[in-house]
């Protein structure tokens, strides 16, 4: 198993990568940690001419806040944000959706900014930018722009991002009291691709909820963000919990294969919603 | 800006602490490039798409996979690899653990599992065995269960706790002894065949089938050939034509083989089969070439279902067959009409099992070299080196002695290496180019294009008394043999023979067939239809517990065969000499807690589950008797220097055979095992012998060694009592000389007797003994499970919460090793019942082509398990031995489907119980009590 031939390009700075994505952008793929694009390589679903890697560049790392948003390095690996006890603090629901992705050998390796560009949607953390209503700073030569989340996944593997910008860092707001969040999934085997998984972000005073979000993975060819959850403000808590599960059985429609029909997805979306709805209400 | 072009390119990088340079193609892996131009060949390859662990390296203090890391991202770092982790040589405390502990067999997954787990430790020096086997989940194993991994990882930081084990010899029978090859193994030093390399070879890729059923209207080789480095195509035009049958030959086959198969083949019969097979310097060259053979396909339609595939008018996948792959079998005695027409109970249903994968972390290899001489070597990943050295030969009509079979140990048998696939048109490539060949199979070509177990619906009736005595059988079994029908035949008697002999029924009617079908071709898996065969019976012993309210262990325990029955109707000559199931059923009972749990496991625990347990007890074989010949010689010979060697046909496919071999043989000749080598494997050094499958090899092949030995021996004391001149009968071999009974003093080194026989005697000669054994007895070893499980009602999921196994296998050769068997086969086991599945697209086409997609248990999947080694003693077997690898598969499905159905109280019947499948039988549970 090998790819095909490419050619490899490194990126020394930001400026290097830009200024090579401007110029021929279409025939150059971006790879950071490269644990699913390569993967697709070595299967040959992929074949890039030219691959750029932007790993060695400077100042893509590590994550800051500021007016209580979270602005993290699109290079930060996923391990890094796993033993960030701090970061726990200000976004529980990034470090309770880490630890399902895949195995700690890929984790090393991947990227938040390579999870949500490749917008696999059954991958954890682009359901979790959804759910918070986070966004991504996109880089060019000359110009930068913020996309918020629900604006950049339109078709699986298919984001907003052009073929001239990098992704630079993604954004996610800090949640603090008053605001519960929950991530439930299912795989067949832990480490697995889930069949489903759900992010829930409710507001609530411990009595009654109040705006809602909760997005569903697996479920779409994008992440899949719940409608109707306005009906649940005042609601009380029991009653929210299973009316967002009937929103769930309502709304989604999945695709069945080997792993799970359509029908049997659409259960365990409902039922997984019910827990992460009930969990985020305890929070 | 660095801007590389896809040709070789220097980086630099530290390596195991030695700074290294290499260049490096930029496509080219990690994994591929430490293997090859570094040539450190404990990373292995066996999915490198980052979903089975086993090429796991530690870059930067970190375990990453490095099939996913292009070798030039390594540039600047720092790598370890298996090899760099013991120091001066010494083995570093967790390798020397596993080793001790018995933590791998095949040893194919062990460097990527070592790797990950001293990382773990490093960043944790005493972490939680739920911790281990999180760690542990990124890596898969098919051989351990991982129980032997997690156990060597806590002694290893001294937190294993575990009862004293019973206190074992320390050598011969009975020893706990490491395998032969513990060192390499642990150390990346084991090589398998994808790390072998001869000069000069060419790399083949086999163009593979994109339809399940398409006939070729054309194709062309052309621009294949032309594509640089590309030294020859071959297709269906150049094969002999001469149809063949992979399955090995028996006297006692008659009319039931079809000759169906081609090397290469103008109609395709499922998704994967060969079509052309490319030979270039460079696996990138043959990789490339794949993509410009070009073939225009018919499509056809698919049959997936074994018994549409046997519906008149179905599409036939070979022409005049109606897709009937072998004769139709019927086995009766007894009166099984009069039986059914007075029984006090009769029950019946049918019952479908899944197609299944052996899902061997070793990728099939083979490399093929033709001398000037036309004299062809085939080293192969082979169980049955003997076999494929006639099969092969006559397929491509070369004379037999023409042709040598050499088989490396293996990293993985469970019978997917029981017949040759694609070994022919490799010889052929090898033939025509006047070079070695290699051709290492992809992941999804192990998924596609190896052998499967046979998907089997088998409709099944039941008679008994109402005391619970079985009276009769009526079986009807129709398995899916896929696209050619090899083995398929041998299945279906299997799945109607072996099992029906667990239990005493004196009235059997067994009727099976084989369909072809659209799907990939099955061959011998562990178990060989006893599993499919068990699902049925043990799933009607509960039914019929069920109905006479008797428990079910004390059903199975009036029932089940003891030493002394016969086996089937054939008559005194093939008596039971030794049967401990019974035993097993009431030291499980206790064991387990079984008649609290029965009752308790009812009663909510307020976690929202479904608590059940469930029984189930399974048999196979030690031979391919009772309806084929079984024979299997042994070679020993003594070297001057006192040590010996065993020449022995069975390779060794990683469950120690080896070391097996060695320690029957140290028992007969009272010599330490460390001085007993052992080759296997290589038909020009080994006499005949049937190979590595059917439970045969510490039976027949262990049965051999034994006769070798004791023959050596007698010679060693008929030399010596020259030597000396004393009487034979005054000498004896003790603790590895030969001692003059009596006389303290006078002994000798058997290294002084090989001597004077060579140099000094008059009749100089290498002393060198023969042993044969013919079986004349099944020998059938049996297994009894308990399961005990916890049922998510929500998502379906089955949590199997405990395992508990029993084995009667005659004396164990050596526990710690019928330990890990019995590991395996529950890890098997469970998979089966509730996971593993080979399924279709619509289309046809395999769905389950990659580690993600078929279901292979996780560490952190697999239950508590307890095993029981039951005395026992087979008259006919080398010091009481029998086998175990297959028998100790049987009982684990049928054992979670009966806990399932206590569970749930409706009973599936179907395998894999999925999580879809529990909840239709939730629905209609829920549908029953509405009524």
């Amino acid at each position: 198993m090998k790819p095909a031939a490419f050619v490899y390009e490194r990126a020394e700075s930001i400026d290097d990568a830009l200024a090579r994505l401007a110029e021929c952008g279409d025939e150059v793929k971006v790879v950071a940690g490269g644990q699913s694009l390569v993967a697709l390589m070595n299967m040959r679903f992929a074949r890039p001419d030219s691959l750029l890697d932007i790993t060695r560049i400077e100042g893509l790392r590590g994550w800051t806040l500021a007016g209580g948003t979270l602005e993290i390095g699109a290079l930060t690996t996923q391990t890094d944000l796993e033993r960030d006890g701090e970061l726990a603090k200000h976004c529980p629901l990034l470090a309770e959706a880490i630890p399902h992705i895949a195995h700690v050998a890929i984790r090393n390796r991947g990227t938040i900014g390579g999870t949500i560009a490749h917008a696999d949607p059954a991958a954890e953390l682009p359901i979790v930018l959804l759910a918070l209503r986070g966004s991504v700073t996109l880089r060019k030569q000359g110009s930068e722009r913020v996309v918020a989340a629900d604006d950049l996944f339109y078709g699986f593997l298919m984001t907003a991002i052009a073929e001239d910008e990098l992704l630079v860092s993604v954004n996610m707001p800090s949640t603090g009291a008053g605001t519960g969040t929950a991530f439930e999934e299912f795989a067949r085997r832990p480490g697995d691709f889930a069949l489903v998984s759900v992010a829930c972000v409710v507001d609530h005073d411990g009595d009654q909820v109040g705006p809602a979000r909760v997005v569903l993975g697996g479920v779409d060819s994008t992440p899949f963000a719940l409608d109707g959850l306005q009906d649940l403000e005042g609601a009380g808590r029991s009653d929210a919990v299973e009316r967002a599960a009937a929103l769930v059985r309502e709304q989604v429609d999945p695709t069945g294969d080997i792993h799970g029909s359509t029908e049997y997805r659409r259960n365990l979306a409902s039922e997984l919603t019910r827990r992460a709805f009930e969990r985020a209400l305890t929070r | 800006m660095t801007t590389l072009l896809p040709t070789e390119v220097p980086i630099e990088f530290e390596l195991n602490g030695e700074s290294t340079l290499v260049d490096v193609d930029p496509a080219e892996s990690l994994l591929r490039v430490v293997r090859g131009p570094l040539g450190l060949t404990g990373a292995k390859p066996a999915c490198e798409v980052g979903q089975c662990g086993a090429c796991t390296v530690i870059v930067d203090g970190r375990p990453v996979r490095s099939c996913l890391i292009p070798a030039v991202r390594a540039d600047g770092t720092s790598i370890r690899t298996v090899e760099g982790l013991a120091s001066e040589g010494e083995p570093s405390p967790l390798q020397q653990s596993f080793i001790d502990h018995g933590a791998f067999q095949c040893g194919y997954c062990t460097s990527g599992v070592l790797l990950r787990l001293q990382s773990l430790l490093e960043n944790e020096p005493k972490p939680s065995e739920g911790r281990i086997r999180e760690a542990l989940g990124s890596n898969l194993c098919r051989c351990t269960g991982y129980k032997k991994i997690v156990e060597a990882t806590q002694a290893a930081i001294g937190e294993l706790q575990t009862e004293p084990l019973e206190p074992a010899p320390a050598d011969g029978m009975g020893a706990r002894l490491p395998q032969k090859t513990s060192l390499a193994k642990v150390s990346g030093a084991q090589k398998y065949l994808a790390d072998m390399v001869v000069p000069g070879m060419l790399h083949a890729r086999v163009l593979r089938a994109p339809h399940a059923h398409a006939r070729i209207r054309s194709i062309d080789v052309s621009a294949a050939l032309e594509l640089d480095g590309v030294v020859d195509v071959i297709t269906f035009e150049d094969v002999p034509d001469t149809p063949y049958n992979s399955a090995y030959r028996n006297p006692n086959d008659g009319e039931t083989l079809r000759y169906d198969e081609r090397v290469l083949n103008e109609k395709v019969r499922f998704d994967g089969d060969r079509v052309a097979m490319v030979a270039a310097e460079s696996l990138q060259a043959a990789t490339e070439a794949l993509a410009l053979i070009e073939v225009d396909y018919e499509p056809l339609a698919a049959l997936t279902d074994p018994l549409e595939a046997l519906q008149p008018g179905a599409p036939e996948i070979h022409e005049g067959t109606g897709n009937v792959a072998a004769p139709a079998k019927e086995l009766r005695y007894g009166d099984p009409e009069q039986a059914f027409a007075s029984a006090d109970v009769r029950l019946e249903g049918v019952f479908f099992s899944a197609g299944a994968q052996h899902a061997n972390l070793e990728p099939k290899a083979v490399i093929a070299d033709v001398d000037f001489d036309g004299m062809v070597t085939i080293r192969a990943t082979t169980q049955v080196p003997f076999h494929i050295r006639s099969i092969i030969p006559m397929a491509l009509g070369l004379p037999e002695s023409k042709v040598r079979i050499i088989a490396p140990d293996m990293g993985g048998g469970n019978g997917e290496r029981s017949d040759p696939a694609d070994e022919y048109a490799v010889v052929m490539l090898a033939q025509r180019t006047g070079r070695p060949v290699k051709l290492v199979n992809t992941r999804e070509e192990q998924f596609t294009s190896t052998r499967v177990r046979h998907a089997a619906v088998v409709n099944a009736e039941l008679a008994a008394t109402k005391d619970g005595l079985l009276v009769g059988r009526r079986t009807q079994a129709t398995i899916a043999t896929g696209g050619y029908s090899t083995m398929g035949y041998r299945v279906m008697l299997s799945l109607g023979v072996r099992s029906a002999a667990l239990y005493n029924v004196p009235n059997i009617h067994y009727q099976g067939q084989v369909a072809y079908t659209n799907t990939p071709v099955g061959g011998g898996m562990r178990g060989f239809g006893s599993p499919q065969a068990a699902f049925a019976i043990e799933s009607q012993l509960d039914e019929l517990a069920e109905v006479l309210d008797i428990d079910p262990i004390e059903l199975r325990i009036r029932n089940v065969v003891r030493a002394g029955d016969p086996y089937l109707d054939l008559g005194p000559d093939w008596e039971i000499r030794s049967a401990a199931a019974a035993d097993g059923l009431e030291q499980l009972r206790e064991r387990t807690g079984w008649d609290a749990k029965r009752r308790d496991l009812l009663e909510p625990r307020g976690d929202g589950k479904l608590r059940g347990i469930g029984v189930a007890v399974g048999s196979h074989i030690s031979t391919v008797m009772p309806y084929y010949r079984d024979h299997g010689d042994a070679q020993l010979s003594l070297h001057e220097d006192g040590t010996f060697i065993i020449h022995v046909g069975v390779p060794d496919t990683g469950t120690g055979s080896t070391t097996i071999f060695a320690q029957l043989a140290a028992e007969e000749l009272s010599v330490p095992s460390e001085r007993i080598r052992v080759d296997t494997g290589d038909t020009d050094l080994a006499p005949y012998d049937q190979g590595a499958h059917s439970s045969r090899t510490t039976y027949v092949a262990g049965g051999a060694i034994r006769q070798a030995a004791a023959d050596m021996r007698e010679q060693l004391l008929n030399e010596a009592s020259q030597m000396l001149e004393l009487d034979a009968t005054d000498l004896n071999i003790e603790d590895g000389r030969v001692q003059v009974r009596g006389t303290p003093g006078k002994d000798l080194e058997i290294a002084d007797v090989a001597r004077w026989v060579r140099y000094e005697s008059d009749h100089p000669q290498r002393l060198v003994a023969k042993g044969t054994f013919l079986p004349t007895n099944v020998a059938a070893p049996y297994a009894v499970c308990i399961a005990e499980i916890a049922i998510d009602p929500h998502t379906g999921t089955i949590d199997v919460e405990r395992v508990s196994e029993a084995i009667d296998c005659g004396r164990p050769v050596n526990p710690m090793f019928v330990e890990g068997q019995l590991h395996g086969a529950i890890h098997m086991g469970l998979g089966a019942a509730i996971g593993e599945a080979i399924s279709f697209d619509p289309d046809g086409r395999l769905a389950t082509r990659s580690f993600g997609a078929y279901q292979l248990l996780r560490a952190a999947d697999m239950p508590e398990i307890d095993t029981v080694i039951l005395d026992s003693e087979e008259p006919t077997g080398p010091f009481g031995a029998k086998g175990l690898g297959e028998a100790s598969v049987v009982p684990i499905a049928p054992a979670v489907a009966n806990a399932v159905t206590h569970a749930l109280g409706e009973r599936p019947r179907q395998l894999p119980v999925t999580p879809e499948v529990v909840l239709d039988l939730l629905a209609r549970r829920a549908e029953r009590s509405q009524k």
